[in-house]
């Protein structure tokens, strides 16, 4: 066998964190091979560990042979020309992966410098080559742009063309999707693996998502604290899992099930809008405004209605509203037109006791639980905290709340960072509830936690849902959850609502081509095989 | 147009100060003319002085007649000497934005020398050392660290002239080089400060994903250095424009110490004699270098990042 990487028995250790224990791997020429872990197995740790981009706090022993030659042992400027030349790598976060304050060409070029002879007119021309391959096409006018003025998916795009500039015979592509949107995923995946195909590149893809890579990869490697716990044909392991652990993983994908009976109740409507809206200017300083009266509408006039008990799933891609709806919808934001009524009263989220009345009614659940929650307070007092709206005899102990969750009441004086990150959002769901709403709004509850956990949240929402009798309004970029628990959808896509119905209604026979494209983009697994099997 | 909105800001703070120096200067309560013409002077003179140089007038009226002038005739005559302030300007203002301007320079390429060594020797002996510099720095007064050099490197060793300023007509070298130690004395306090925020800036920069990204594609270690360096300026440069505005009270005391001719004497003698023309037009001129100073970090800011320049 050709074998373009060949990895040994592979050791990291930060201090006295075993990282990577004993991995071996190898991936011939062409080939594309994935490694799948959640956070934490080392799947990152051993991509870095390629292009030794490791801190100087890893130890490392075992060997990673590239074209026969130990990275591990090779000098500082052997080390330079290799890394850009053979191997090259695409990272998770386009915006904070690319040099902010240079424009696009200067970054292709400098790449192009370091590796090549060319002479500036023939680096540029190349590098607007580079940027034709990669799909973008307005390529002489991108060199000029900087990267903030990309959307995500063009940005990804160049640093695609960074890495394939000077043909690497391996490309490393650490979660190269997960930062994008379903429909950019399914581009920027469909782009890495043909010109990987195209140019003989053998791909290392890293990822959390089965799925995703369950589409195009010929192998799959499952990592679990710091080991291959299984590695195989994707068939097999997708098809056929050996390990434990991968059959663990592969029931814990957020699939779109059938859910509920779409029980459009006869109970009357909690929670509704009329024609709301919300615009921002677009000036920031205030003395801009004076001439700059351009707005930016972050949401059009939209209407929605929650029946009490309901579980409505509100879903989108970035930029689509959703968060600016859920602001309203709480009363952290004023409509700039229209109303939002609670139980047929309009919200008057300026008036400080409605605002104090209104905590007690609606709650929300935050997407990044550690941000959320003061790093400096015990779980004790953030729960505590949350139950001052409330007169002292209806006060819960947080102990109950803890349980409420299904958390261990002995966590409640840890801090934060002492939790997990599951636990945490546990938490943060308890802390919604500690003045019992009869409205929950999570905003992204399971997008920062790895798979296995994001099951255990959606579970204990449902199950709160049903024991509480609450209404629930969920809102996602993520359809495998939307249509796990949910009752309604609204899909909205660039501050508008393009559909609205029962979820079931809306899953499978979707009335708009957008719902039809967010569908059609959703990884699927090895049923999704045959649109990677040959090239666009 | 948002360059435009910074430049109107700036003349805005101008007026504003000038007019607050105006009134300030006028609040001390003992009128000039009790300093010119002594304690025991008839009331008669006093009110013909004051009436001579407007002092009789409300201030809002001074300071408007003293507005209007300034375009075209300049600042007025001092109250003291009768010398043209414009004059005593001219002759002392030169050497002080020499002497600012040198001190100046060499804090910026001292401070983003140690500051990159103190950066890319994060936590190691080079760091150390550098760290240990800079507290030094900032804790020494500069007109001591001034006599120390003068004693050092101006008398023991006789590299540079102590005291004084040769002039320009002696050859460009000879003239910098007389500059140069009450330069240092000024600059080292910044190169300390300064050099803390380089440092503390260019290891932001570096840990940020994309260095990592640099170091990926195989950029050669100058190009990173490049790159790194060119992100890690903005703080730096809000930073150094201050710096150079402060300089100006540094360089109060060192020309003091160093015997130069610069503002400073002329700015000293006015205070004790409450020279009010000469007060305002030095303090008013300190003013300008700072609001220069920070416009043009402004615009330097606005070029160095793209995403402000939108």
């Amino acid at each position: 066998m050709d074998a373009l990487l060949q990895i040994e028995d592979l050791d990291v250790r930060f201090g006295t964190f075993h990282a990577v224990r004993g991995v071996s791997l190898h991936l011939a020429r062409g080939e594309k091979l994935a490694i799948i872990g959640e956070s934490g197995s080392g799947k990152s740790v051993t991509a870095l560990s390629v292009m030794r981009l490791l801190d100087g706090a890893a130890r490392t022993a075992g060997r990673v042979l590239l074209q026969g030659e130990d990275v591990l042992s090779l000098s500082a400027s052997a080390l330079r020309q290799m890394r850009g030349r053979r191997v090259a790598m695409v990272f998770q976060d386009p915006m904070t992966s690319l040099n902010p304050v240079f424009p696009v060409g200067r970054q292709l070029g400098d790449v192009l410098a370091a590796h090549t002879d060319l002479p500036r007119a023939a680096r540029r021309a190349r590098a607007v080559e580079l940027l034709t391959q990669v799909g973008i096409r307005e390529a002489e006018r991108c060199l000029t742009l900087y990267p903030h003025e990309l959307s995500g998916g063009m940005r990804q795009r160049v640093m695609i063309a960074l890495a394939i500039a000077c043909d690497p015979a391996l490309l490393i592509a650490d979660e190269p999707t997960t930062a994008l949107d379903v429909t950019v995923q399914e581009q920027i995946t469909r782009l890495l693996v043909d010109l990987c195909r195209a140019r003989g590149i053998g791909l290392l893809f890293i990822s959390h998502n089965l799925d995703l890579v369950g589409e195009f990869a010929d192998r799959i490697a499952v990592m679990h604290e710091g080991r291959i716990v299984e590695m195989g044909e994707a068939a097999q392991v997708m098809g056929a899992p050996r390990a434990e652990y991968t059959r663990k993983l592969l029931a814990a994908i957020p699939r779109i099930g059938l859910p509920g009976a779409g029980r459009i109740p006869d109970t009357p409507v909690v929670l509704e809008t009329r024609a709301v809206s919300r615009a921002y200017p677009r000036a920031r300083s205030a003395v801009a405004r004076l001439w700059d009266r351009r707005q930016v509408q972050a949401l059009s006039p939209s209407d929605l209605r929650v029946h009490a008990g309901q579980v409505l799933g509100i879903v989108g891609e970035s930029g689509s509203g959703k968060s600016t709806l859920a602001r309203l919808l709480i009363g952290l934001d004023q409509p700039t037109s229209g109303s939002v009524l609670l139980q047929g009263v309009p919200l008057k989220p300026r008036d400080r006791d409605e605002r104090r009345a209104l905590s007690r009614r609606i709650q929300l659940v935050f997407q990044g639980s550690q941000a959320s929650l003061n790093p400096r307070k015990t779980i004790r007092r953030a729960l505590s905290e949350a139950m001052q709206a409330l007169p002292r005899a209806e006060r819960r102990s947080p102990g109950a709340l803890m349980e409420l969750v299904r958390l261990d009441p002995a966590l409640l004086d840890r801090y934060p960072h002492q939790l997990s990150g599951g636990q945490r959002q546990r938490v943060g769901i308890a802390r919604a509830l500690a003045t019992s709403p009869d409205i929950l709004i999570a905003d992204e509850p399971t997008s920062a936690l790895d798979v296995s956990v994001q099951k255990e949240i959606i579970d204990l929402l449902q199950a709160l849902q049903r024991d509480l009798g609450m209404t629930l309004i969920v809102i996602s970029h993520d359809l495998g959850l939307i249509g796990t628990i949910c009752d309604r959808v609204l899909v909205m896509r660039a501050g508008a609502v393009v559909e609205t119905g029962e979820a079931r209604q809306v899953l499978t026979h979707p009335a708009t081509d957008y719902t039809r494209a967010l569908l059609a983009s959703l990884p699927k697994g090895l049923a999704g095989r045959a649109r990677f099997a040959s090239p666009a | 147009m948002q360059v435009l909105t910074r430049l109107a800001s700036a003349l805005m703070v101008l007026f504003v100060v000038s007019a607050m120096i105006f009134a300030l200067t006028r609040l001390g309560g003992v009128s000039p003319a009790r300093l010119v013409l002594g304690a025991d002077a008839p009331a008669e003179s006093i009110a013909a002085f004051e009436a001579e140089h407007g002092l009789d007038r409300p201030i809002a009226v001074q300071y408007l007649a003293w507005l209007r002038a300034l375009p075209a005739e300049g600042f007025a005559r001092s109250y003291v000497t009768g010398q043209s302030v414009n004059q005593r300007l001219a002759e002392t203002l030169p050497l002080t934005l020499e002497l600012v301007t040198l001190a100046f320079v060499l804090a910026v390429v001292g401070s983003i020398a140690l500051g990159s060594a103190s950066a890319y020797g994060e936590n190691r002996w080079p760091d150390h050392a550098v760290r240990i510099l800079a507290m030094a720095a900032l804790s020494v007064p500069g007109f001591w660290l001034g006599l120390l050099l003068m004693w050092l490197v101006g008398v023991q060793l006789g590299w540079l002239p102590p005291v004084g300023v040769i002039p320009w007509a002696r050859g460009v070298w000879p003239h910098l080089s007389s500059l140069l130690l009450p330069a240092l004395a000024i600059a080292i306090y910044y190169i300390g400060a300064m050099s803390r925020l380089m440092r503390a800036s260019l290891i932001d920069v570096l840990g940020q994903d994309y260095t990592r990204t640099g170091v990926a594609l195989g950029l050669s270690a100058r190009t990173r250095y490049a790159y790194t360096l060119r992100d890690a300026l903005p703080p730096f440069v809000s930073m150094a424009a201050m710096s150079y505005g402060y300089m100006f009270g540094w360089a109060v005391i060192v020309e003091m110490v160093f015997n130069l001719p610069g503002l400073a004497n002329a700015l000293l003698t006015a205070i004790f004699q409450r020279d009010y023309p000469m007060i305002q037009a030095i303090v008013l001129l300190i003013t300008l270098v700072f609001v220069l100073a920070s416009t043009a970090a402004d615009l330097i800011q606005r070029a160095l990042n793209p995403r402000l320049a939108t």
